[in-house]
């Protein structure tokens, strides 16, 4: 048994014990430390304490005052963030990208546009970022169905890549960038026959 | 130990009831393990005009408990002790999976006990060993009779208890304690003091005699 282990075990009976036992009498006392020896001494300590509690439950009951109760205020919303900030971050761990849904299905982009007969450039800049939404909806059908994946996890996915845009080279007068552009400017500068591009955009 | 309450908790999804619960302040009467189902289940990104009030709610009902059962007679009158056992309670809370996050959502007040529990254990070990070290150091001392409340008519118990608050050793209050609800120092037939400390019938006696002693001394000279 690990140390994890043996604490994790120790805070399962010392909680069982507390809920079986508000008042330990000297039989209760023995049969949890003849059932659980390896924590015997724990167990007598806890009982301790859960008899001196007993022993003043009649007494008054000491209250915090404003300012022990504001700072627990403080301290329970500051977990509150925490936890926000924890799941947001696990939500977008959990986002996944056109990359990560292609290699899922063993294609790539060269590959998916042969499939799709589509230019490679438009799906290029799809899962660069550089395509605004709305996609049109037959790429959308066509992609959906060739990725098997959802169109709320095509849309995640769109806006994860929206999100962080793949650069190009940078320009000797500025930084890299990139500027998102429509759907349909993205077909219509497509090297694609102009039948294709009609079809794409839903047009034929 | 028991937060049941007569009201109905909406479903722990349900985030239209639990709003209009937060509305009307209903949620203040529902069973406490009912607000830590909510919390974990709405999820921290909820609305906040719901999650907040709940959060706060379930943050002054697990101080007073602490409060209550956390004595003044630790260092720094418990308040640090209360601090860090409430930290961990409230961060495990949005944690469903840890041991306390699952505690609090089905036994609210047995779960907050026991942390109170184990503060109090942790820090009488702390406090044990500094009065070892220093023996007549200036940390915690025995309690003068002038610190005892004079008016023993009507505070006898709280006087004892005082005094015991005093006693660092759990296995010597154990033994007392067991000794006053006259348990049988030895038996064949039933539990024992004895059995129950796992100690011999002497090292009992000496225990006992000791805090008997000890409460007789204090009470005994501002009487």
């Amino acid at each position: 048994m690990t140390e994890q282990n043996r604490i994790d075990e120790l805070d399962e009976v010392l909680f069982a014990f507390h809920q079986g036992c508000a008042n330990p009498s000297a039989d209760e006392i023995i049969a949890w430390t003849s059932r659980y020896p390896e924590f015997a001494e724990d167990i007598r300590a806890h009982a301790a304490i859960l008899k001196d509690w007993a022993a003043r439950r009649s007494l008054p009951a000491d209250e915090p005052d404003e300012l022990m109760l504001t700072r627990a205020r403080s301290r329970a919303l500051d977990a509150l963030y925490n936890a926000e900030v924890a799941q947001r971050s696990d939500v977008n761990k959990s986002q996944r990208s056109f990359e990560q849904m292609m290699q899922a299905r063993g294609t790539d982009v060269p590959q998916l546009a042969r499939e799709l007969g589509i230019a490679r450039s438009v799906l290029a800049d799809l899962v660069s970022g550089g395509m605004r939404a709305p996609v049109g909806k037959r790429l959308v059908d066509a992609l959906t169905y060739a990725l098997a994946v959802t169109e709320g996890a095509f849309q995640a996915a769109l806006r994860l890549a929206l999100r962080s845009p793949r650069l190009g080279h940078a320009k000797a007068d500025g930084a890299p960038s990139i500027v998102a552009r429509s759907y349909k400017e993205i077909i219509n500068d497509s090297s694609m026959p102009p039948e294709r591009q009609r079809y794409w955009l839903g047009e034929d | 130990m028991d937060h049941r309450a007569g009201e109905d908790a909406p479903p722990s999804t349900d985030l239209a009831g639990w709003r209009r619960a937060v509305a009307d302040g209903r949620f203040r009467a529902f069973r406490m393990e009912s607000i830590v189902a909510a919390i974990q289940d709405l999820g921290p990104t909820t609305d906040k005009a719901v999650m907040n009030p709940l959060v706060l709610h379930v943050s002054d009902t697990v101080t007073h408990m602490l409060r209550g059962k956390i004595d003044r007679n630790h260092r720094n009158e418990g308040e640090d002790m209360i601090a860090r056992a409430h930290a961990k309670l409230v961060a495990a809370m949005f944690n469903p999976d840890s041991a306390d996050g699952k505690g609090l959502r089905v036994a609210f007040g047995f779960r907050v006990a026991k942390r109170a529990a184990d503060a109090i254990r942790a820090e009488t070990k702390i406090e044990k060993r500094e009065l070892e070290a220093e023996a007549q150091g200036d940390g915690r001392h025995d309690p003068s009779p002038s610190e005892i409340d004079p008016w023993r008519e009507i505070n006898e118990q709280i006087d004892v208890e005082r005094v015991l608050a005093f006693v660092t050793d759990d296995q010597k209050r154990l033994a007392f304690r067991l000794f006053m609800e006259d348990e049988p120092m030895e038996s064949t037939k039933k539990g024992s003091i004895v059995k129950a400390l796992g100690v011999s019938r002497k090292t009992a006696e000496k225990w006992i005699e000791e805090v008997r002693a000890l409460l007789a001394a204090k009470l005994g000279e501002k009487r």
